[in-house]
């Protein structure tokens, strides 16, 4: 495939920038927009290749973090295990959404997903002994890697890349398997999915959690990079910017999502003035790109595998 | 002369609100068979596939293939026992080549699991380069192999036939069901239907199909089911079929 390649490329280059760039806040922009791209990379195993809608996604994220925050600030776990719990936890939770929601179908999966993600919310503004409530959830330590202390933006930096990348390869590999043409045949032709010995739901289920395991993941990973969460950064605005960057970029197309993602992750940062505006642009954004290339920046960059 | 049996149809009912769509039909189709079940449009016949690969429930009877109840298995356990179907409204995905489209005709044959294809490890490339080399193959056998990285969308529907064929005849099938094969064909694509036909039953797969086409039907088939109003009202060989009182009214009316 040559989206190997690409990224191959592209994470040299990223590193690259980890040594050239001083200035600390374009590096703690460009290492929230890895966190992003880590939840946009498993959202678009589910919507972008096996075509099931989240409208919920903030809310997984919220709970990695929430949950991580928890386990360590007030039970004084370790960073690495409170992720570990965050993730095992939101997991379990997954799995009893994902059981008979995932039976639903298309705009009905959207709505219970939708409410999943609001109810999470809700419960993150209200139970305040937990969460602190709107106020948010303060003092939550940093991350250390074998010792050392991700301390800085740059130390941070390079750790957060290198996992995302990972993450991205990993994500290849499955959509270049078996499991990859079973999910991109659960999209569009299920009736062949059963024909050819697929369990559809089963395969839902699969890929709902790899991509409630990225979400969680990227929360937990938030969580102690930035030392502060508050339920307005996982609200259903959130779930929505992370679905604009995949059709954006192009369901299903790993190049085009990184980019968009990359992209309409960033901007609202250097445009900070404009935080206010940023959902209208956001929407403008989906209704142009559905009307006039369906398939996003796929159209553009078309990276098949052979040309 | 007694052949062993493949799959035995036995007393299926199916019912939409009042409608009797398929109306206690038995029948069995025998190895190394062709056997075709025909009949004019809203007899049942597409129901009737439905119910056994189970796209569909049924209200009451009994299928068994190869000596074993079909009741306790779902549709996608199918494949693995050896029964592969096509699809009258071709289901080919658009999203994958026309190689990868039939690899995905092995998927029941590949044992990977989630983590060796997320690490991409030896057994998984293995099992990979076994799946494109047996959908090469039967590409080759069809003499469709040129097409093989081109998307659905951008090859001849009558080639999008053979690849759906394709695709069936991958793992190897005991039955190979085929629903219409031959609908919205030209007539040279018809003869080269079944001219193929003919070649996979040659390798011993056992054919079961539902169609339209008189003239290829009459052509193909060692045996016909002929349904009307969701009933069998004959069945027996081509010649059987085409004098056949009850068929012919059927088709033609009084």
């Amino acid at each position: 495939m040559k989206e190997r390649y690409f990224f191959a490329v592209l994470f040299i280059l990223i590193i690259f920038l980890g040594f050239f760039v001083k200035n600390p806040f374009i590096l703690n922009m460009l290492s929230l927009s890895a966190i992003t791209l880590i939840v946009v990379t498993g959202l678009n195993l589910l919507l972008g290749f096996a075509g099931q809608i989240s409208l919920g996604h903030a809310g997984f994220v919220a709970l990695g973090a929430y949950i991580s925050a928890i386990a360590s600030v007030k039970f004084g776990v370790n960073p690495w295990i409170a992720i570990l719990i965050a993730v095992f936890a939101t997991e379990i939770f997954a799995i009893f959404i994902g059981y008979p929601t995932l039976k639903l179908k298309s705009h009905y999966l959207a709505m219970a997903t939708l409410a999943i993600g609001e109810i999470i919310n809700i419960v993150t503004n209200a139970w305040v002994e937990a969460t602190g409530g709107p106020q948010g959830f303060v003092g939550i330590p940093l991350l250390s890697v074998f010792g050392f202390a991700l301390d800085n933006e740059v130390k941070f930096y390079f750790f957060i890349w290198s996992l995302t990348f990972i993450l991205i390869f990993l994500s290849i590999n499955l959509i270049d398997s078996k499991f990859g043409r079973a999910l991109k045949t659960i999209k569009s032709k299920e009736n062949a999915a059963y024909a050819f010995g697929i369990n559809v739901h089963l395969y839902k289920m699969i890929v709902f959690l790899i991509s409630v395991f990225y979400a969680a993941l990227a929360g937990g990973l938030y969580a102690f990079y930035i030392g502060f969460i508050s339920p307005s950064s996982f609200g259903l605005t959130e779930s929505i910017n992370y679905i604009t960057m995949i059709v954006v970029g192009g369901m299903g197309n790993f190049v085009g999502v990184f980019i968009s993602s990359v992209i309409l992750s960033i901007l609202p940062n250097l445009f900070a003035s404009f935080e206010d505006y940023w959902p209208i642009i956001n929407g403008l954004l989906l209704i142009f790109v559905i009307m006039f290339t369906p398939n996003g920046l796929k159209d553009i960059f078309k990276w098949t595998k052979k040309q | 002369m007694d052949k062993k049996t493949i799959i035995s149809i036995n007393n299926i009912s199916k019912s939409f609100g009042g409608v009797k769509a398929v109306d206690d039909v038995s029948f069995s189709v025998k190895q190394n068979e062709i056997k075709a079940l025909i009949g004019p449009n809203g007899a049942g016949k597409t129901t009737l596939f439905n119910i056994i690969t189970k796209l569909y429930t049924k209200d009451s009877g009994k299928i068994i293939f190869l000596d074993e109840d079909m009741e306790k298995y779902k549709s996608y356990n199918f494949a693995k026992m050896g029964i592969s179907r096509t699809f009258q409204n071709i289901q080919l995905v658009d999203d994958l080549t026309v190689l990868e489209n039939i690899a995905l005709g092995y998927h029941s044959k590949m044992s990977v699991n989630l983590f060796d294809a997320f690490i991409h490890n030896r057994k998984n490339k293995r099992q990979e380069e076994r799946a494109n080399e047996k959908s090469l193959e039967i590409l080759k056998f069809l003499k469709i192999e040129h097409m093989a990285d081109k998307y659905p969308n951008e090859i001849p529907f009558g080639h999008k036939r053979l690849v759906e064929i394709s695709r069936a005849l991958v793992n190897d099938p005991v039955l190979l069901m085929l629903d219409e094969p031959a609908a919205g064909l030209n007539e040279s694509e018809t003869n080269r239907l079944l001219k193929t036909i003919f070649r996979i039953w040659e390798k011993g797969v056992t054919i079961f199909l539902i169609e339209h086409d008189m003239n290829l039907v009459m052509n193909c088939s060692h045996s016909i089911v002929v349904m009307d109003s969701g009933k069998k009202i004959a069945e027996g060989t081509p010649s059987y079929i085409q004098n056949n009182d009850n068929v012919i009214k059927a088709y033609f009316g009084e």
